[in-house]
């Protein structure tokens, strides 16, 4: 690593940690839940938000796309939604008398997918084709997403009529998901007490910008993997891929996951090396939501598994 | 039901014993018919390959001796299940040593208890570990233990085989086989009038509500023959309100001495109990479990039946 | 074990490849079937050929073995023995319906191999061995490996490691195992196909033998050096009845040599490797005194004959290694007076020009050293010529008068029918003449290139017998310079004699002999040394090595247990160092691991899934006054595991004694239970 780096590495080290410590005041005692968020847009994927209204879904994606200086987009999906009203149509200017495109709400730099699993099948898909070639082509032209691109889906785990569970191969396409929870005691009665928090996030300054993310992400790329964590990520998808009798085991697409998610985490530590501890951090998020095959998704019994998975993988 | 338990003399738990195989011993002589004939023709040459096949089979002894060591098992939760059947029983095998461990055999240590083919294992890692099931022959219900194991490889030559006793602790419970063709007893509701105590029926009026396969010793009464005219099965239809029923599965219904016999119903009447959905109680001479719905009630039931030892 | 093709094509491939070396040797019959019944097994294999029935195959086998036995009148011998197993291995191609019978296949592989090796130990076969031993294991250990490992190259490399575990035990054994001499089976052979001398000579029949290169033995001289190859005679058998250019060895009496001891101590030692032959002489330096072979000291496996020349009784298909005795002169030597009617015969016709010569040597002379003489100046002054090619020659006439043109044996022959002509008792001896010194000179190479035919005639005066040899006086160049280099100086001259003028020519020519040669020299002296080795390995010689340790009074006894005391040892050590060099571990986890045991025993336990920080946390927590030492430890090990930092071997060994000195003791902890490990998964974050 040259020097120009390490001193990149622990400034933006520091910028990461003020926006969590800002973060973490407004929103009360989900520290854990945004720093795993942050770490997902760090490792430059897609997060997938699941749980019951009211807890604040919205409320910390629009956080966080503020403190970090993005421009956000949302998107509500309902079952009538179309693929044209997310990606845009072509329209004719009269005036110009040519066709113009009219960029639709997915041109963002943070997206927000409100209740991805309200929208049909067909809308979902193009939905997440886009996350995962970050472009999007209609009518035969092309167009590329702004850089940096994520996407926030939240979902509603309740089963409730008019929805269309995302297919297991969708799924695959978060890199994380996370459940909120509900605010303990203390932060609940402050909650309560307090200011608006609509209010404070529209007056918060942004602590980064869109480059600095770009170069932030080119940073974690950088952290340093060594061969004993590659084996330990390898044991974890051997260990879901022949231990367990009931359910498909982890893809390779999913070590790779696992392997930039501890990357990002290894960063927001502090560190410029992975340890399995960072695996293990991430592990639950990462693994949870691609392990259940077939059964149907049930947020706690994944979470459970997933974590029965890392205690019984050996540290080397 | 300890027998499976019993103290197995002889043989100390994880110790590993060595002998040559039978082709360790044609080996072995063909070591000696070389040496032999090194020092007929006072050939050096041949007394060198004698003296290396001879130092081969040696160090196979150590290797093959050392691919046992430091293995461990231990049983995974094992599921409940009718007894009559090959029982499959899920096992991790543990190394928790550096070197690789490759192509162990496990068998139950006592004879009775095999079934078919040995399990093999390919390959354990250096400190990792590997889930397996093993395969044991059908036993009558009761409640046991996991049967002690007795693992043996022959790898890396096939010279000698080496094998270690392990057991592995873990119960599993076996329910009654389920037979015998006698109407499950219905228990009258206080809030439903009047129904017969005989077969299940139905009323007609009752709306309907689905079809669920046909068991035997059911009524052809309620079997939907339209469907049986099509999908050549056998299928009954069930009515909005039958599930406001229960059962009652009793130990005196059974007009049989053999108490095995008698278990036997028993079990299958909890399993058709189970398959409707009702409530149901069980009334054992010694024990009686009262009305309950769901699989944890099911297994309590059949549980009870397990271990059942003799009628009072 | 699954029985799959992959495995079963190996298994063919390694009968056909240990049926090979055989061709030569075994009758071609055998051979023959064999073959066939090994390509019918492969073509069952691929074709689905239909396979024989079984009592076709049993008979065919009992007709096979009829067959053998018939052959050589016995089941018992060597060869017949190695036969039967040639056909043995290839009959059992057709009976391989369990894991069982493939095995035994293999080990019917390593049979063959033994059966080849008993008349053949050049370092080819030295060589051939070692990589069908590797193969032949490898094989066997692919039987008995999981499916996926079953790939050559990696069970290969699986036999090379179970090989280099097994040749120090191998070697120990070799060294100490008590050597037995035991004949089980009878050693006769016929078919032998090896080069060597007949029992006569005919015109030409010496120089066909010496165009051959082929080692007839090595030669080494204990006691002293010797620099020119000229006065090196290797004298190997005597022919006394004369016909002409014609000479036989005659019929005598065979005797025991008598061992001669005290020997006057003026006796050149040498000790002679032989390759095998299909012959019994032992050549030896000439004037020789004594022949022995080592673990023979009472002399019964040599015999002498008529003009001290020995032979083996043993025969010597297989290399043998004897020593020689000579004297320098023949005067040391006690000769019998030489028998007229055997040594002044003459048969055959003997024309009146030939009696004439003879007649004119004798003329004047008074001693029969002077006819001798007179002999070889009758060859100079008529002008004979010496030539490698002398080709096909009616008799002593078209020589001495047309021709005068010849190789060794016709001037040898000539001149010992003179001289018994002329009345002097003489003989024709047939040997070597000279040899190459080796790459290191510490032995010289005698070939069939350097075979040689001279005269011994009796000197009346001195009353022994003295050597002649007209080949000095005609071309004494050929002496000078053994039979290789001769044959090379000739090669580069042209017709009139002169040196070849082309320079291109000449490179060529001498560059790429001598390069060759010294190729040959080169790969002559590394079997020489394996050669040493092998053949004088024997009892005597492990006798002298025990001796040196002071062992050696007791004897084979002291061997025997000595082996099996050392085998037991290195089966122990053996049991010990593989138990963990089984696998390739990262040094700084074994330096962790080591660490979390140190802890263990401190009564922290470290959780199969806990990472190092949360375990250095828990070891922090538990340890809080030791936090100095403990990060001393914890912080390199996990930045050179997980990190980029690397651990010189100095760095490592000083971890490694700070983790030996770690001193913990759980005062600071005990309030903290210790039964509670810390989750794996627990937040452990630094900020």
């Amino acid at each position: 690593m040259t020097a120009a780096l390490k001193l990149d590495f622990s400034e933006y080290h520091l910028s990461v940690i003020r926006v969590l410590d800002k973060a973490d005041q407004v929103i009360l005692g989900k520290r854990p839940q945004l720093k795993l968020s942050l770490c997902c847009l760090l490792a430059q994927g897609h997060l997938l938000i699941e749980d019951i209204p009211g807890v604040g879904k919205t409320t910390l994606v629009r956080l966080l796309a503020k403190s970090l200086g993005l421009q956000s987009t949302r998107i509500q999906f309902t079952n009538d939604l179309l693929p044209a009203d997310i990606l845009g149509t072509t329209v004719f200017d009269p005036e110009r008398r040519a066709f113009h495109f009219h960029k639709g709400p997915i041109f963002g730099q943070m997206v927000i997918a409100d209740e991805l699993n309200r929208a049909t099948p067909k809308t979902q898909s193009a939905c997440l084709q886009a996350m995962e070639e970050r472009r999007v082509t209609v009518d035969g032209v092309t167009y590329t997403l702004p850089e940096p691109f994520f996407v926030v889906a939240t979902q509603n785990p309740l089963e409730q009529a008019g929805t269309y569970p995302l297919p297991e191969s969708q799924l695959d396409r978060f890199l994380m998901r996370i459940e909120i929870g509900y605010p303990n005691e203390g932060a609940e009665k402050q909650l309560l007490k307090g200011e608006k928090r609509d209010r404070l996030i529209e007056t918060m300054e942004p602590i980064l910008n869109p480059e600095d993310i770009v170069k932030i992400q080119k940073v974690v790329d950088d952290i340093h993997c060594s061969d004993a964590i590659v084996d330990y990520i390898q044991r974890v998808l051997h260990h879901t891929r022949t231990q367990s009798a009931e359910q498909w085991g982890l893809s390779p697409r999913a070590g790779l996951a696992l392997l930039k998610a501890a990357k990002a985490w290894a960063f927001i530590e502090g560190r410029s090396m992975v340890l399995p501890e960072d695996v293990q951090e991430v592990g639950v998020s990462v693994i949870a939501h691609r392990l259940n095959r077939g059964e149907g998704f049930r947020g706690g019994v994944a979470n459970q598994k997933a974590l029965e998975v890392f205690q019984s993988v050996q540290v080397d | 039901m300890k027998e499976w338990v019993d103290r197995l003399p002889g043989w100390k738990q994880g110790k590993v014993y060595i002998v040559p195989t039978p082709n360790g011993l044609i080996f072995l002589a063909g070591v000696a018919i070389v040496i032999v004939a090194g020092a007929t023709y006072n050939n050096n040459l041949i007394f060198l390959l004698g003296f290396f096949l001879f130092a081969i089979f040696v160090i196979g002894m150590v290797e093959t001796h050392n691919n046992l060591r430091d293995l461990q098992i231990e049983a995974l939760p094992i599921p409940d299940q009718h007894a009559g059947e090959p029982i499959s029983i899920p096992l991790k095998l543990v190394n928790g040593g550096y070197g690789l461990r490759q192509m162990i055999e496990l068998v139950p240590h006592k004879r009775e208890f095999r079934y078919g083919h040995p399990l093999q294992v390919d390959e354990v890692k250096g400190h990792q570990q590997t889930v397996c099931s093993l395969v044991c022959a059908p036993l009558p219900r009761g409640v046991y233990q996991v049967p002690a194991l007795s693992l043996s490889t022959v790898y890396p030559l096939g010279l000698f085989r080496a094998w270690m006793m392990l057991r592995a602790e873990g119960e599993f419970y076996l329910y009654p086989s389920p037979s015998g063709n006698l109407p499950l007893r219905l228990v009258e509701h206080e809030n439903e009038s009047s129904r017969s105590e005989a077969a299940v029926g139905h009323q007609r009026g009752d709306e309907f509500r689905e079809h669920r396969n046909y068991q035997t010793g059911e009524s052809f009464h309620r079997v939907d023959w339209k469907i049986f005219a099509r999908r050549r099965r056998l299928m009954v239809k069930e009515y909005e309100g039958t599930t406001d029923r229960s059962f009652s599965v009793r130990f005196q219904d059974v007009p049989v001495r053999d108490a095995e016999k008698i278990l036997s119903q028993m079990s299958r009447w909890l399993d058709q109990a189970k398959e409707r959905g009702a409530p149901f109680e069980m009334i054992l001479p010694s024990k009686r479990v009262s009305f309950g719905q769901g699989p944890n009630h099911y297994k309590e039931c059949q549980r009870e039946l397990a271990r059942f030892k003799g009628a009072a | 074990m699954r029985f799959d093709d992959r495995k079963q094509r190996l298994v063919y491939l390694l009968v056909g490849l240990n049926l090979l070396p055989h061709v030569m040797t075994v009758p071609s019959w055998v051979i023959g079937v064999s073959f066939f019944f090994l390509i019918w097994r492969v073509f069952h294999h691929l074709r689905s050929w239909p396979l024989p029935q079984v009592w076709f195959m049993r008979g065919l086998v009992v007709l096979g073995t009829v067959g053998i036995v018939l052959q050589y009148g016995t089941i018992m011998g060597q060869e017949a023995a190695t036969a039967l197993l040639v056909l043995m291995a290839a009959a059992k191609l057709f009976e391989l319906r369990r894991v069982r019978d493939t095995i035994v296949v293999i080990f019917l592989c390593y049979l063959l191999l033994m059966a080849k090796l008993i008349d053949s130990q050049s370092m080819e076969m030295t060589l051939f061995l070692i990589f069908d031993v590797l193969l032949i294991t490898a094989v066997l250990a692919i039987h008995h490996a999981p499916a996926e490992q079953g790939n050559l190259r990696y069970m290969l490399r699986r036999s090379l490691m179970l090989a280099l575990q097994a040749i120090p035990l191998a070697l120990v054994l070799f060294v100490f195992f008590p050597r037995f001499n035991i004949s089980l089976w009878s050693q006769t052979r016929k078919n032998a196909s090896q080069t060597g001398f007949s029992d006569r000579l005919r015109p030409g029949s010496v120089a066909q033998l010496a165009q051959s290169d082929q080692v007839a033995f090595r030669v080494s001289f204990p006691d002293r050096q010797i620099s020119t190859v000229q006065e090196l005679y290797w004298r190997g058998l005597i022919l006394t009845v004369a016909d002409g250019l014609d000479w036989d060895k005659g019929h005598f009496q065979k005797s025991q040599p008598v061992l001669e001891r005290p020997m006057t101590g003026q006796e050149i030692v040498q000790e002679i490797f032989l390759e095998p032959s299909s012959e019994h002489y032992l050549f030896a330096l000439e004037w020789p005194a004594l022949v022995m072979f080592p673990g023979d000291p009472n002399l019964r496996l040599v015999r002498t004959s008529e003009g001290r020349v020995f032979e083996s009784k043993m025969n010597l298909f297989s290399r043998q290694y004897f020593r020689a005795f000579s004297n320098l002169s023949p005067e040391a030597t006690v000769w019998e007076e030489p028998d007229p009617e055997i040594y002044l015969k003459v048969g055959g016709m003997v024309s009146e020009k030939v009696a004439t010569i003879a007649h004119q040597v004798k003329q004047g002379t008074t001693s029969s050293a002077d006819v001798a003489d007179r002999v070889l100046k009758y060859f100079v002054d008529n002008q004979f010529s010496y030539t490698l090619e002398p080709g096909a020659m009616s008799g002593l006439d078209e020589f001495l008068l047309v021709k005068r043109k010849g190789f060794c044996e016709h001037f040898a022959g000539a001149a010992a029918t003179i001289l018994r002509l002329a009345g002097v008792p003489s003989r024709v001896v047939v040997g070597f003449q000279g040899g190459t010194p080796s790459l290191l000179k510490d032995y010289f190479l005698v070939r069939y290139l350097d075979a040689h035919a001279w005269v011994e005639y009796w000197d009346t005066t001195k009353k022994s017998w003295n050597r002649l040899d007209p080949v000095a006086v005609i071309a004494p160049q050929r002496l000078a310079l053994g039979g290789a280099q001769f044959r090379e100086l000739v090669a580069s001259l042209d017709e009139e004699g002169n040196p070849e003028s082309g320079v291109i020519g000449e490179w060529i020519r001498g560059g790429m002999g001598e390069f060759g040669e010294r190729l040959k020299l080169v790969w002559d002296q590394t079997e020489s040394l394996w050669v040493n080795f092998l053949l004088r390995y024997d009892l005597s010689f492990q006798k002298d090595i025990l001796k040196q340790f002071g062992l050696g009074e007791y004897g084979k006894w002291l061997l025997a247990s000595g082996a099996v005391v050392i085998s037991l040892l290195l089966v122990v050590v053996g049991f010990l160092l593989l138990r963990k060099t089984r696998e390739r571990v990262d040094p700084v986890l074994v330096l962790y691991r080591k660490l979390c045991s140190r802890l263990k025993v401190a009564g922290l336990d470290r959780g199969p899934s806990e990472g190092p920080q949360a375990f250095w946390l828990r070891a922090r927590e538990s340890f809080p006054d030791r936090e100095r030492e403990l990060e001393s430890v914890f912080a390199p090990l996990i930045a050179s595991r997980y990190g980029l930092a690397h651990l010189t071997w100095k760095e490592r060994r000083e971890l490694k004694s700070r983790i030996k000195t770690l001193r913990l003791s759980r005062r600071g902890g005990k309030s903290r239970s210790p039964s509670a490990p810390a989750a794996p998964l627990r937040a452990t974050g630094t900020n």
